[in-house]
Parts: C-alpha cells; sequence; structure tokens
C-alpha cells in the first residue's frame, strides 16, 4: 500500500491502473507460481535421495566453507557439507513434520470442536474449558517442558506443537458448528426427516471442513515457522540432521564471513510460507461456491 | 371428508426459563384433502404449533401436555427415530424464509439429490427427470438449468417454488406452510399460492396453512383457526367467520384487514395479476 505512493483518497480519484481482467490475470499468475514453487518443494521433499547432488551429511573438512562453485551450486558449510544437498534433504523434514502437524490438529480439533458444538449443553461446557486450559500454554513453554521431560526430537517437538494449537482450532470450529446448527436449512433437513449424523455429514461437516482447509493452508507457514524456530533453538530436529531452522542455527557462527549460509535456509523458508499461503485461496473459491468472485 | 390428516387434542406447551404458556390447550383438526388456515399476529404461537407437529419444539421450550395425531397415528410415544420416519413419509412442510432454508454450499440439484435418497432412489438421471418435471410444475420454463443453479443465484420468489416443489415431490398425506409466502410480492404469492392449492387438491392432500394475513386464508382455506397469544379464539369455516365473527378478536382482525384491502387495492391487485398472466 505504501510503496505506490497513494492514500486511500486517490486511488478513488484516479482511474484504476488494471481493469478487473488484469487483476484477475495477475491473480491467476501469482497462483500459477506459487502451485510451482510448491509443487517443485513438494518434489524436492519427496525425491530427496535422486535429487541431492551429495549425501547431505558428509563431512568434507578440506572443502569447508567452499563459495558457490560448478562443483557446489551452493557452496558448502562449515564442515564442508554441500548446501544444495542438505537443503533438499531439509525439505523433507520441514515440511514432511509441517504435514504430520496440521493433520494432527486438524483432526484433533474438528473432532473435538464439531462434537462439542453439536452435542452442545454440559459436555460442550466441559470440552471448552479443557480448551481453555490448552489455550493458557505458549507453544515454546510447552515444548521446553515437554522435551525437559522426554528428551529432545522431532516427534516431542510436534507434540508440542499440537498439543498447544488444537484447541484454538476445536473452538473456532465449534463456534463454525453452532452456527450451522441453528440455520433454517438445518432445520429444514431436519423437518424432511433427516438423521443428526447424516445432517452433520451432510450439510455441517462439508462447509465447517472447506473453512477448517483454508485456515490450516494460512496456518501451514506458521507451523513451518514453529518447527524451524524450535530447531534453531537446538530443541528441535537435531544435527546433523538437514533442517532449514538448523541450518541457520548452525551458520550463527559464519554470519559475519558467510551471510549466504543462514540467508539461504531463510529464503526457502520464506518461500514455503509464502507459497503455502496460496492453495488456501483456490481450495476456498473450489469448496465454497458463494465465496468465488464474480467478475 | 375421509380420515383426518393431523388432530392436535389439548395441546399445551409451556416455556419453563420464561414462566410462559405459549399455547394454551389448542385443539383443531385438519380433515384429510382440506386446507384449514392457522390464523394469528405474530408470536401468536402459529409456529410452535406447526413444531410440535413435527416433533421439532426448541430445546427449552416443551409440550406440557396433549396429544398430536398425524394421519391416524398417535405421536405421544414415538421414539425419535420413529418420529424422524414419520415426518419423514407423511408430512411436508414449505418453510418461511425461502433464501435460507436451502443450504447454501449445495446446488439445487444436490437438495433435490437428497430428498431423493431419503426415500431410495439414487438413480442421477432419474432424479434429474423427476426433479425437471417437478420444477416445470411450480412454473419453471427450463428447469434444468434451475437445478444447476446455487441458491444464492436465485431470487426469493424462485427458492420459495423451489421449496415447494420439493415438499410436494413425494405427495405427502399432510403439507404444512408456515408463512410460505410472506417474503412474496403479491403476484409471485398469488402463484405460489395457486400452485399450492392446485397440487394439493388434485392429490387429495391436506394443506396446513400458516399465515397471518387473512386473505390467504380467505383464498384458499375451507376452515379458519383464529390464534391470540397462544389461545385459541375462533374456529370455523372461512365463510361463516368472515361472514359473521364470533369473537371481537375475529372482528378486529377482519376490520383492519378491510381497511388495507380496500376496493381500490383490490382492482389494482387484480389488474395486475390479469396484465402478468
Amino acid at each position: 500500500m505504501t510503496d505506490t505512493g497513494l492514500t486511500g483518497n486517490d486511488s478513488l480519484i484516479l482511474p484504476p491502473l488494471a481493469g478487473p481482467g488484469r487483476r484477475a490475470t495477475a491473480r491467476k499468475a501469482a497462483l500459477a507460481l506459487s502451485a510451482l514453487v510448491l509443487a517443485g518443494l513438494i518434489g524436492m521433499a519427496i525425491f530427496a535421495p535422486l535429487a541431492a547432488p551429495y549425501d547431505p551429511m558428509e563431512i568434507n573438512l578440506e572443502e569447508r566453507l567452499a563459495p558457490i562453485s560448478s562443483r557446489h551450486w551452493l557452496g558448502t558449510d562449515h564442515l564442508g557439507r554441500d548446501v544444495l544437498s542438505r537443503l533438499i534433504w531439509g525439505a523433507r523434514a520441514s515440511m514432511g513434520s509441517v504435514v504430520v502437524i496440521a493433520g494432527l490438529i486438524m483432526a484433533t480439533g474438528f473432532i473435538t470442536g464439531a462434537f462439542s458444538g453439536y452435542i452442545g449443553g454440559r459436555t460442550d461446557s466441559v470440552i471448552m474449558r479443557v480448551c481453555e486450559a490448552f489455550m493458557t500454554f505458549p507453544t515454546f513453554i510447552l515444548a521446553l517442558f515437554l522435551i525437559g521431560v522426554l528428551g529432545t526430537g522431532l516427534t516431542n517437538v510436534i507434540l508440542a506443537i499440537v498439543l498447544t494449537h488444537w484447541a484454538w482450532y476445536a473452538r473456532i470450529i465449534r463456534g463454525m458448528v453452532m452456527n450451522l446448527k441453528n440455520r433454517d436449512f438445518i432445520l429444514a433437513a431436519r423437518v424432511a426427516g433427516g438423521g443428526p449424523v447424516k445432517i452433520f455429514l451432510r450439510h455441517i461437516a462439508p462447509p465447517v471442513l472447506a473453512q477448517l482447509v483454508i485456515l490450516a493452508s494460512l496456518d501451514l507457514g506458521h507451523m513451518m515457522l514453529h518447527v524451524s524456530g524450535l530447531s534453531f533453538l537446538g530443541l528441535g530436529i537435531q544435527p546433523p540432521t538437514p533442517e532449514w531452522g538448523c541450518m541457520i542455527n548452525d551458520a550463527r557462527q559464519q554470519i559475519w564471513t558467510n551471510p549466504e549460509l543462514a540467508i539461504i535456509p531463510g529464503v526457502m523458508i520464506f518461500l514455503t510460507v509464502l507459497a503455502f499461503n496460496i492453495p488456501g485461496d483456490i481450495l476456498r473459491d473450489k469448496l465454497d461456491p458463494t465465496l468465488v468472485e464474480r467478475e | 371428508m375421509s380420515c383426518p390428516a393431523l388432530v392436535i387434542n389439548n395441546l399445551r406447551i409451556v416455556y419453563p426459563a420464561g414462566q410462559r404458556v405459549i399455547l394454551h390447550d389448542l385443539s383443531f383438526t385438519v380433515p384429510g384433502g382440506s386446507t384449514v388456515a392457522l390464523v394469528g399476529e405474530s408470536g401468536s404461537g402459529k409456529t410452535m404449533a406447526a413444531m410440535a407437529v413435527m416433533g421439532l419444539i426448541p430445546s427449552g421450550i416443551f409440550q406440557a401436555g396433549g396429544d398430536i395425531t398425524i394421519n391416524e397415528r398417535p405421536t405421544g410415544n414415538l421414539t425419535p427415530e420413529q418420529y424422524r420416519e414419520l415426518r419423514h413419509k407423511s408430512v411436508a412442510m414449505v418453510m418461511q424464509n425461502p433464501m435460507s432454508a436451502f443450504d447454501p454450499v449445495l446446488s439445487i440439484f444436490q437438495h433435490f439429490k437428497e430428498t431423493f435418497a431419503s426415500h431410495g432412489v439414487r438413480d442421477r438421471k432419474r432424479i434429474r427427470d423427476l426433479a425437471a418435471e417437478a420444477l416445470r410444475g411450480v412454473g419453471f420454463d427450463d428447469p434444468r438449468h434451475i437445478l444447476e443453479l446455487y441458491p444464492f443465484q436465485m431470487s426469493g420468489g424462485m427458492l420459495q417454488r423451489v421449496m415447494l416443489a420439493m415438499a410436494l415431490i413425494f405427495s405427502p398425506p399432510l403439507v404444512i406452510a408456515d408463512e410460505a409466502t410472506t417474503d412474496l410480492d403479491v403476484i409471485s404469492q398469488a402463484k405460489v399460492l395457486k400452485l399450492l392449492q392446485d397440487h394439493c387438491r388434485s392429490h387429495h392432500l391436506a394443506l396446513l396453512l400458516i399465515t397471518h394475513d387473512l386473505s390467504v386464508a380467505a383464498g384458499l382455506a375451507d376452515e379458519m383457526v383464529v390464534l391470540k397469544e397462544g389461545r385459541l379464539v375462533e374456529k370455523g369455516p372461512v365463510s361463516q367467520i368472515f361472514k359473521s365473527p364470533a369473537s371481537p378478536y375475529t372482528a378486529g382482525l377482519l376490520a383492519v384487514h378491510r381497511g388495507l384491502y380496500t376496493p381500490r387495492y383490490r382492482r389494482i391487485i387484480s389488474n395486475m395479476e390479469r396484465q402478468s398472466v
């Protein structure tokens, strides 16, 4: 907004720079680009063993901190490991853990939230108090606690993130379900003789799931930052396993001499978070016909 | 004529939290194949009576007494499952608020599909044909196109007619229309009511018409039940009530009605209807 140098009033007076057609094209281009980036990242994660030119853990002290060259496209780190290979393998750890976390959060959040909202009454109150208890824990504190008790490792990081996030989802979903369940079309379905389970599956679950997927896709980036953040602090994925957050942590010593070692994984995190936000848009348009932009 | 489609006997509905009685011992009968209008102002308990018939009284409100018999089947000791079955087989309801009575994320075809599926019809092509036929019956010239639309792409009047088509498709013995035409302009209202009446007559269905509009009652109903604040004020044949209302409340309603529908107004409306038809 600010970089155009226009205030809100100016844009009202000036004729629009791009017509709706051009805007739609730009939107499509952005979507295509994000889809491409995401496909590339997922491909990297899946085909890491094939795509990586070197073993990401192979230490070669003779070639430590090598600059960008034809042998090492992105150079090597302080132990002489190939940065590109580590980046590719890192996609696996980062994206894999995010997918697991998102899946677990969505499943727990949806089941408890939908159950709570649909049943209502005392059950609902009890479940919501439990949710509130979980919502009071900050992610990093709970992660520190779990890791203190159970030891470091990816599993505990995933557990900590899921435990501190599911309650938010449960609450949001409960709200959506409660809102939907009092709508006229639910009454209409009941009038037509639909049973509670069938009505839930047919009229309540689909719109709620659609919103849930959008919500989660917007949150994927945030979860990824959590994983990387915890790994950066040395609580999550342990060196020498390649992971982007770990890589930034490893590069701390060389931040002044070889800043690219921290910047490159940082850019990867940035790109991934950005690219994750786009499928949410596509899904929203696909899943909710009332929200489609009228062009 | 034949057996009664709906018998309500001393129905009493209470709202304990508000210490209110919503319906005071209401009794009336809808004979099979006839049309009964349930008339009253907003808040007189008309919709609650309909919900009680459907067995869908909102939570916090209770039926404190009386019994309801649908199609000679007492509903008093039905399990929720049996009641659902009864609703499904014997009653159809046209709700008020057509704009919100459809699931916004399902197309009209999907709505029909669900209705058919609950009656055991799953063949898509057959559903499409039958649904198109039903939509044609409520005055859509291009029913196949309508089937592809989503509720938000249609007007209130169109949705009301779709709802009517959907409610009447299996011709249940009892149809309840709860302010079914309130949201519509007079011309659409006349059309929808005509459709409703024709269908119920030709299929010999009983119709319980819930309305606050006396002209609707006058136009369609055989009998009329007048409610005021949950109490039955008067019931009897429509012609008789219009000619000589027994209660001062009904007389008042009629006076207001006549005040609104002056001869000049009626002339304008009938001209408009003539031009549109």
